[in-house]
């Protein structure tokens, strides 16, 4: 598959998946939480992609990194504690790269 | 951060070899176009570090050598070999038969970064004129081959300079960099323009 269809999609399919996972344990507006989604993974997962392809393959440090940026980013947005914020984004983001880990590496 | 980049940087960038995860290898040759015009004659190379003499014909006509070499072409009238295709080990009085060129060839050998679309550089090399005494070869252009199939003739007008590649970035690389930087930047932006507007509001 091309990267421009590759790229695009897996972005497209992470705010879905992340956006569904928090969307169960966060109880503000949802259409705010989506928009915040878009921002956070379009800010995030290109960065992680491009670290992944061109500089490393530590898959596990890219997805702690990614984590903590996306709980940081969380808590401004949603004006939530770190605490939940933290919660959100390692079960977001444990569910996202799992798919990811076995769809692309495994 | 700059822990970050500490535990992911490769050790693996400081070996000599290129990286094949960014630096892919040309592939090179270089080819006697009109060789057939002359079937009177065998043509031979042998690079400067020695050894036995190649002959060129079709199966052999685009040809390579070790990446530190320098060639040079020969010429020998064919009814002086037993054989189209191999030279015996000693030339003995072939030696004094063979047609010297004065050209010499260096090899072409080298790696470009994987958003370089090159992959194949050909020089066409054409024999001007053969005699008893003396063979001139030119060389007559230079055919790059792209990673999408395309290819590109350039002429070679002066005999010290091969013309450069007009292409050296692909547009794979261009979309790719409008994939990596703009959009965190433009997300990042958007980002920063929720909070200047919530700021603002309070």
């Amino acid at each position: 598959m091309s990267f421009i269809i590759l790229y695009p999609f897996t972005l497209l399919v992470t705010i879905i998946i992340e956006y569904l996972i928090i969307l169960l344990m966060y109880k503000g507006r949802t259409g705010k939480l989506f928009l915040y989604m878009v921002l956070i993974n379009s800010f995030t997962q290109p960065i992680a992609t491009f670290v992944f392809n061109y500089y490393s393959e530590n898959f596990y440090l890219i997805e702690f990194v990614i984590t903590i940026t996306e709980s940081v980013l969380l808590m401004i947005l949603l004006e939530i504690p770190y605490k939940s914020a933290l919660l959100f984004s390692i079960a977001a983001n444990l569910v996202t790269a799992t798919i990811g880990w076995f769809i692309f590496i495994a | 951060m700059f822990f970050f980049i500490i535990c992911i940087h490769r050790n693996v960038l400081a070996d000599i070899m290129p990286d094949t995860r960014y630096w892919t290898e040309i592939i090179w040759c270089y080819d006697i176009i009109n060789m057939d015009d002359y079937p009177e004659y065998t043509f031979l190379y042998q690079t400067n570090f020695g050894g036995a003499y190649t002959i060129l014909n079709q199966e052999n006509r685009c040809f390579y050598y070790y990446k530190f070499a320098v060639t040079s072409i020969y010429a020998i009238k064919t009814d002086t070999l037993n054989s189209k295709y191999y030279l015996p080990d000693d030339l003995g009085d072939l030696h004094n038969k063979i047609i010297r060129s004065d050209i010499k060839l260096p090899a072409l050998g080298g790696a470009v970064r994987l958003s370089n679309p090159l992959r194949f550089r050909k020089i066409e090399l054409k024999i001007d004129s053969i005699d008893e005494d003396s063979l001139i070869i030119f060389r007559s252009s230079v055919i790059y081959y792209y990673d999408d199939d395309s290819e590109e003739i350039l002429p070679i007008i002066n005999q010290d300079s091969i013309p450069e590649p007009s292409r050296s970035y692909s547009t794979t690389y261009y979309r790719e960099r409008l994939w990596f930087i703009l959009l965190p930047i433009g997300a990042f932006a958007g980002i920063l323009v929720i909070l200047v507007y919530r700021k603002r509001n309070k």
